[in-house]
Parts: C-alpha cells; structure tokens; sequence
C-alpha cells in the first residue's frame, strides 16, 4: 500500500526555555547565578503516534486546545523535524495554516498572488495558469490591482483562501481557516473542499467545529495530550470526544 | 538542497521583486536613490582623502568607487542577513520552504542594486576620468560572481546564528565599521606599511578590493597570493555557512 501520508511512531518535545539567554551577556551572567540561568523544561506535545493516510482519503483531526492537533500537523508539513519516529509524505504538500501568507500590505492582489503561491513552490507559469480562476472566485476582478493593503478583512481573507483552495497539492493540510467571510463564502469554500476531495486530493483537517469533521471527513482522529485516542468513523470519533470533554450529544 | 532551491525559484525570484518594489514606490526619485548614495559617498570620500589628507593617486574617484561599490553590497547583505529569519518568523513557523531561500534573496537584492550601480557608474567614470580599460576587466565579472558567493556563504552563517544569539547582529554592525577601515578602498594597498600588507591582505574585504583595483583600474592580473585568498574565503564561507545554516534551520521554527 502506497499511503499518503505516514507517522510510524511520531513523537515530538518542545524545549520550554524559562530565561531564554539570546544573548552573550544573560548566558555569562547563568555561570554565576543559578536565578538567571537558562533552565529547560521538556513538554511533549505528540507521543508515539501511528498513523497512515490513505491517497484521496478525508481525515479530520479533532481533540481540544493544547492537544497536539497543530503540531501534528506542522510534522505532516515538514515544518518540524519529529524528535522521534519517521514522517512520510507523498507528492506536492501544502500546509494551510494561515491564510494570506506571505502577504504584503503595499502589493497589489496580483503581486501578492504570485508571490504567495511561489511559498508554495509554484512557478510563475504555474500560477499563469490558475490566476484567473483564483481572481474569480475570490470576486476581485475590479480591485485585483489595488494595494491590500485597502482591502477590508473579508476580501483578504478571500483572497488568502482562493489561492489556498487553488494550489492543487495532492496532500492538503488544513488547520482551521474554512471559518472565513460571510456564510455564502463559507459555503463555497466547503463546496470548493468537495470537489478537491473528488478529485482525489487527499486532506488533513483539524478542526474544533465537529459537524464540519463529520460532515466532510471520511475518517476521523481524535488526539488528546498528544496521544491518539481514537481512529475511525467519524460521528464515533465525535462522540468519543464528546464524551471526553465530558459534555453531551449536540442538541437536536 | 540544490534541487530544493530550484523548485524555489520563483519564490526566490518574487521575494527579490518584493523587495526591490517596495524599496522604490511611492518616492518621487525612486531608483535614482540607489544611484545618489553612491554619487555622495564618493564626493565626500574624495574631499576628505584626495584633497585634505592627499592620498596620492590619479583619478580618486574612479578608484574609489572601484572598492566602494561592491563594500556596499556585501557589507548591506552582511547587515540585512542578520534579521532576516527573524523577520520571516510567521511564514517559518506556518509554511515548509527551503530556509535558505531567505539568505539567498536578501543578498541578490543587495546585489541587484549593485549592478545596477555598476551599470551606470562604470560606464560613465571611465568616458570622465579616460582611464583606458585593459582586457582584464573582462576579469571583473567571475570576481563579481566570487564575491556573491562569498556573501551568500556569509549571510548564511550570520543568518543562522542570530537566531540563537542575537547580540551577533549588534557585533556585525561594528565588525562592518570596523573592516571597512582596514580594507584599501579609500587608500591603495601601497601605502600600508610593508610590513603589515601581509596581515591587511588575509581579509577577504581586501583581497576582493585588491582584485578589483588591479583588473580594473591598474589593468593588471590580480596577484596570485591575492586570488587565492579569494578563491580559499570564497569556498571556506560556502561550506561553514551552509554546515551552520544547516545545523541552525532544523530548529528555526521553534527557535524564532
């Protein structure tokens, strides 16, 4: 089996650094005052986890604040080397972890979409290609040559998720950011996930929003103090999670 | 890593743009800036060492800018490198890209500038002060790309570095201030005393400038000593800065 993506035994500290000593000056002083000495605490924040995504699949990663959701999937990313275990990926990864990286104030929407997908390892011709479609759904034909800088926060945010959803990766990690525009764009950007998924992209989403998991994800994970707790169906895994936050099913 | 950088391309290609644009708009003289800096230090540098100190040499300007232009470059990338990860701590900690394409953008932006610079200047000192070119300023472009690479290994390692120690960014500013004085760009390596020309030419600011001024200037080979200090600081910068960067930039997104 050929997976997408792979976590064989993946775990990853933190090193806290209580009086971190950036400077010559602090780190001289900690020879002789235990006060002022760098002091480094381990916070493991993913333990052990085994985990394999199969290519086209939808998986939601869902568990609470502080849980190792993110970290996870930053590791998936390359953003992080694991401390321990192998990550394995397959194909052209796109970690969508905030929208409008990389944006400039002072460029243009043009300026900025190509060099927001160039973060991303497109080249200019790649970015030729989708341009239009990008402008187009993010509904800025009229203001695409503006600085951003004089766009409201909708529009950016628009913006952000048009290039994101229009990278075309065959890995697509998600971490919250589908909460963006009115409700009309947050439809299209769900619709806009569907079509990726039939495409065969597979995605990674983390998510507090549950009906979302359970609405778009095939498969779903539930992580808590970075240990994964459960794998499997999604309204389970939901479940599951209610039940460990100890609140009840939702209302109606 | 190569093969990385070349994915990158574009990403490289577009954060140069970035900042070049942003450099220049919205100024009314726009790129002539880049131009008026160099056109001031060089009237300055020839009053106070041409004509009140009397550094005896025949058409001081064109010497001085000989030095003075590529000092600028590597000195602005040797600063701009400093800060250049941190400044870029958002997109670190959110998105993979190679780290090195950060360095490596913000010394070809200083570069840019420089040829530029170059472009203009050259050309029109030589029509002015009639030194006539020898064939060995064809010699000036390898020595350029040297320099580049140099800087790059440079801005490498004090890219890296600054993340964990920051006062590295504090002790570059001074180093520069420091270096320029004993780098011969406002004075010929001639009039150090004989028998500290041995230790001024370790320097990899002098052996650059020294290479520039014979091929360009004294329309002479550059000497072998003197290249081969070039060539041993070029390749000596490449490898420990990408050994540091490489051993810094696994840990820049928890560092930053």
């Amino acid at each position: 089996m050929e997976w997408a993506v792979e976590l064989r035994g993946v775990s990853k500290r933190f090193l806290v650094r209580r009086n971190p000593a950036h400077s010559l000056k602090i780190r001289a002083i900690g020879l002789f005052h235990a006060r002022y000495r760098e002091r480094r605490e381990e916070l493991w924040a993913v333990r052990d986890v085994d985990l394999a995504i199969r290519p086209g699949e939808c998986l939601g990663l869902i568990g609470p604040n502080g849980s190792g959701k993110s970290t996870l999937l930053r590791l998936m990313a390359g953003i992080f080397p694991p401390t321990g275990g192998t990550v394995t990926t397959r194909g052209r990864v796109a970690a969508i972890i905030e929208l409008g990286l990389g944006f400039h104030p002072d460029l243009t929407g043009r300026e900025n979409i190509y060099l927001s997908t160039s973060l991303y390892s497109l080249s200019s011709r790649d970015t030729d290609a989708i341009y239009e479609d990008i402008v187009r759904f993010a509904e800025l034909e009229e203001f695409i040559d503006l600085p951003i800088k004089n766009y409201s926060a909708g529009m950016s945010a628009r913006l952000g998720f048009s290039i994101a959803a229009h990278l075309e990766p065959d890995v697509m990690l998600v971490d919250e950011v589908l909460a963006v525009g009115d409700e009309r764009f947050q439809q299209k950007c769900i619709e806009r996930m569907q079509e990726s998924r039939r495409r065969g992209t597979t995605i990674v989403l983390v998510s507090h929003a549950t009906g979302l998991v359970e609405r778009l994800a095939d498969r779903a994970c539930l992580l808590l103090r970075g240990r994964l707790e459960a794998d499997g169906e999604p309204a389970k895994v939901v479940a599951r999670y209610r039940e460990a936050l100890g609140i009840g099913p939702p209302p109606g | 890593m190569i093969g990385e950088l070349v994915r990158y391309r574009s990403f490289i290609k577009n954060l140069v743009l970035k900042d070049l644009k942003l450099k220049y708009r919205g100024s009314v003289l726009g790129f002539v800036w880049s131009l008026l800096y160099p056109v001031m230090m060089i009237t300055v540098y020839t009053f106070a060492f041409r004509y009140v100190l009397r550094v005896e040499i025949e058409h001081y300007p064109y010497f001085l800018l000989i030095g003075l232009l590529p000092w600028n470059f590597f000195a602005t990338s040797a600063h701009a490198s400093t800060g250049v990860i941190i400044a870029n701590a958002s997109l670190i900690k959110k998105v993979y890209f190679p780290r090195e394409t950060l360095p490596i953008a913000s010394v070809l932006f200083s570069f840019a500038q420089l040829v530029l610079a170059l472009a203009v200047f050259l050309p029109a000192l030589v029509l002015v002060s009639g030194v006539p070119l020898h064939w060995t300023a064809l010699l000036f472009v390898p020595l350029l790309g040297l320099h580049l690479l140099f800087t790059v290994g440079v801005a490498h390692l004090l890219s890296a570095v600054t993340t964990s120690f920051r006062d590295v960014a504090h002790f570059t500013e001074i180093g520069l201030l420091l270096l320029f004085w004993v780098t011969p760009i406002i004075y010929p390596i001639t009039m150090v005393p004989a028998d500290l020309q041995v230790y001024v030419k370790l320097n990899p600011a002098a052996a650059f400038t020294i290479a520039y001024q014979s091929v360009l200037f004294w329309g002479t080979l550059p000497e072998p000593a003197v290249l081969a200090t070039v060539l041993g600081w070029t390749l000596a910068m490449l490898l420990v800065g990408q050994a540091v960067f490489q051993a810094y930039s696994t840990s820049f997104a928890e560092e930053v």
